[in-house]
């Protein structure tokens, strides 16, 4: 059997008391992020979580590019009525972020899943 | 040339920040309260970074000056770098979070009692502003 | 001065107007005084013996022969009339060498005083036509006080240099991040911030998040010594950074003049909390995390 060039790495997500748990530990290529994209939109239509969490405490590297992919990403959840919580973002990652000229007063974030949890609950309520 | 004028090389970060607290010093001598000394402060510091990001370096100049005697401070940015091409432009507004804030040019107006740019492309820039107490 | 601003062989040729005919005096003078350096070197070094600046060179015989032998060799080159970049070059590290050792530039000046008189009037016996005695002093005179310049210059850049470093490690110093209550840091910024030490604090506070999971950053500029755009610019990033980490960042210590400045400026802080003392932000965090004080009777 050969390898599948065209196979593209899934995003693990999975539903935690209501709450869509995603882990981007994997390095995002373009690809990976938009079928990320699709997939995320289509859990949101089948499972309805309350809000979403992007566990990202595995994540190193990010370019503008990418974080730009991920911003649309969730403002399409937005446009679904779902919040997106950003949990454990590295050091290296946020300092970088922090250079780029993006406004990022938007962006809710946690330190961890329970703050997240209750983050959402806030924003629900 | 005046006494207790001041001519200040600028050429690295080091002589911005020496160029500031020489403002600090005049204006505080000449009678400002801080808040006005700190204005004093920023607009050299503006204008330093201004010469060291635009052409790399130049001179700042700083005199106490009296006018039917009202004490003030002028404060000139003198550099031989490509110039402003829209002087216009430079003085607009640059609104954005954490990014690039354009010249500072306006801010500096803004603090100051008067205001005055020369320039010109690949003429140098050379702008003088002045603080009255 | 930077190094970028020294000027180039040419252009101190030029300064000092040393032309040809003026190197070519100081080459044929030099036939004429260099078989009596050893004269030189007695009346100069019983000069220096008055001077308590040189009691250093004295001390010690084996530096008092060597700076004898770079004198005699600097001589040679002086008369040797081939002003080149190398020339210069030598100088340089001649000015750098004196300054080094801590020799004064007053010092420095009169020994080259002495040095001139030395080799123009008690060395010289009459050789040349009075017209041309006169150009040729004169001749030595430019050259001798390029040379001074370039030294002096050498000088400068070198004390401006020390004061440069000074500064640097003030700014070094150190960032201290520290939880000041559980889940609360605080960063106090005293003095001037530059990219760099912005560079140094982001790090700081950001390692400090990562490690401690500390809830609150309040980092209180009332000690910044100068407020800018380019100062404002460092703080946004810094405050945009922690809370990416999911941490919630307060600036304290804004004194009516930062906030004055800010505004004048015209920069846009976002939705970045800011208070005017440290004890406001305190406060803050504390309603935040469930921390009430009492004061026990």
């Amino acid at each position: 059997m050969t390898d599948d060039l065209d196979e593209i790495p899934r995003v693990p997500m999975q539903r935690t008391h209501g709450y869509l748990v995603v882990s981007l530990q994997v390095d995002l290529r373009d690809a990976v992020l938009r079928q990320f994209q699709s997939d995320l939109l289509e859990r949101i239509r089948s499972l309805q979580p309350k809000g979403i969490i992007l566990d990202i405490s595995g994540l190193t590297l990010f370019d503008m590019h990418e974080f730009a992919i991920l911003r649309r990403t969730m403002d399409m959840a937005r446009l679904m009525g779902r919040v997106t919580v950003l949990v454990g973002m590295q050091p290296g990652l946020a300092a970088s972020i922090a250079e780029l000229d993006v406004n990022c007063d938007e962006l809710l974030t946690a330190r961890s899943l329970e703050e997240a949890f209750v983050l959402i609950e806030r924003m629900a309520s | 040339m005046s006494t207790g004028e001041y001519r200040l090389p600028i050429a690295t970060d080091f002589d911005v920040t020496r160029a500031s607290m020489q403002a600090r010093r005049c204006g505080l001598a000449q009678g400002f309260d801080t808040i006005a000394a700190a204005m004093l402060v920023t607009t050299v510091s503006e204008l330093g970074t201004n010469i060291l990001k635009y052409a790399a370096r130049g001179e700042i100049i700083i005199q106490p000056i009296e006018r039917t005697g009202k004490k003030g401070l002028l404060i000139r940015a003198i550099d031989q770098g490509p110039g402003i091409t829209d002087i216009e432009l430079a003085m607009k507004d640059h609104h954005s979070t954490g990014g690039t804030l354009g010249l500072g040019l306006p801010g500096v107006k803004r603090m100051m009692d008067e205001f005055e740019i020369k320039s010109a492309p690949n003429q140098g820039t050379s702008i003088t502003v002045k603080k009255w107490k | 001065m930077s190094d970028g601003m020294r000027l180039t062989t040419r252009e101190l040729l030029e300064l000092y107007g040393l032309d040809d005919h003026d190197l070519k005096r100081v080459v044929e003078y030099g036939r004429i005084v260099l078989p009596r350096m050893g004269e030189y070197v007695q009346e100069f070094y019983s000069w220096m013996a008055t001077q308590p600046e040189f009691e250093l060179y004295f001390s010690d015989p084996d530096r008092l022969a060597r700076v004898q032998k770079l004198q005699l060799g600097y001589w040679d080159e002086f008369f040797g009339g081939r002003v080149d970049d190398d020339y210069i070059t030598k100088r340089r590290e001649v000015g750098e060498a004196h300054a080094r050792i801590g020799l004064s530039l007053p010092a420095y000046f009169a020994a080259m005083n002495v040095s001139l008189r030395l080799l123009t009037e008690n060395l010289y016996s009459g050789e040349l036509a009075a017209g041309d005695y006169a150009a040729t002093v004169k001749a030595i005179s430019k050259l001798l006080h390029m040379d001074t310049a370039v030294v002096v210059d050498t000088f400068a850049t070198r004390t401006n240099r020390i004061i440069a470093e000074q500064h640097e490690a003030l700014l070094e110093m150190s960032t201290p991040v520290t939880e000041i209550w559980a889940d609360i840091l605080m960063l106090p910024i005293v003095g001037f911030v530059d990219s760099k030490r912005a560079q140094d604090i982001m790090t700081a506070v950001l390692s400090k998040i990562a490690e401690s999971h500390s809830r609150f950053m309040i980092v209180d500029i009332s000690g910044v010594a100068i407020m800018d755009t380019a100062v404002a610019n460092h703080l946004i990033k810094i405050t945009k950074a922690t809370r990416l980490m999911g941490c919630i960042c307060t600036i304290s210590g804004v004194s009516p003049a930062i906030a004055e400045t800010i505004v004048s400026l015209g920069i846009d802080i976002g939705n970045i909390r800011t208070t005017a003392t440290l004890k406001d932000a305190l406060h803050l965090a504390f309603a935040e995390t469930g921390v009430r004080l009492e004061t026990v009777k």
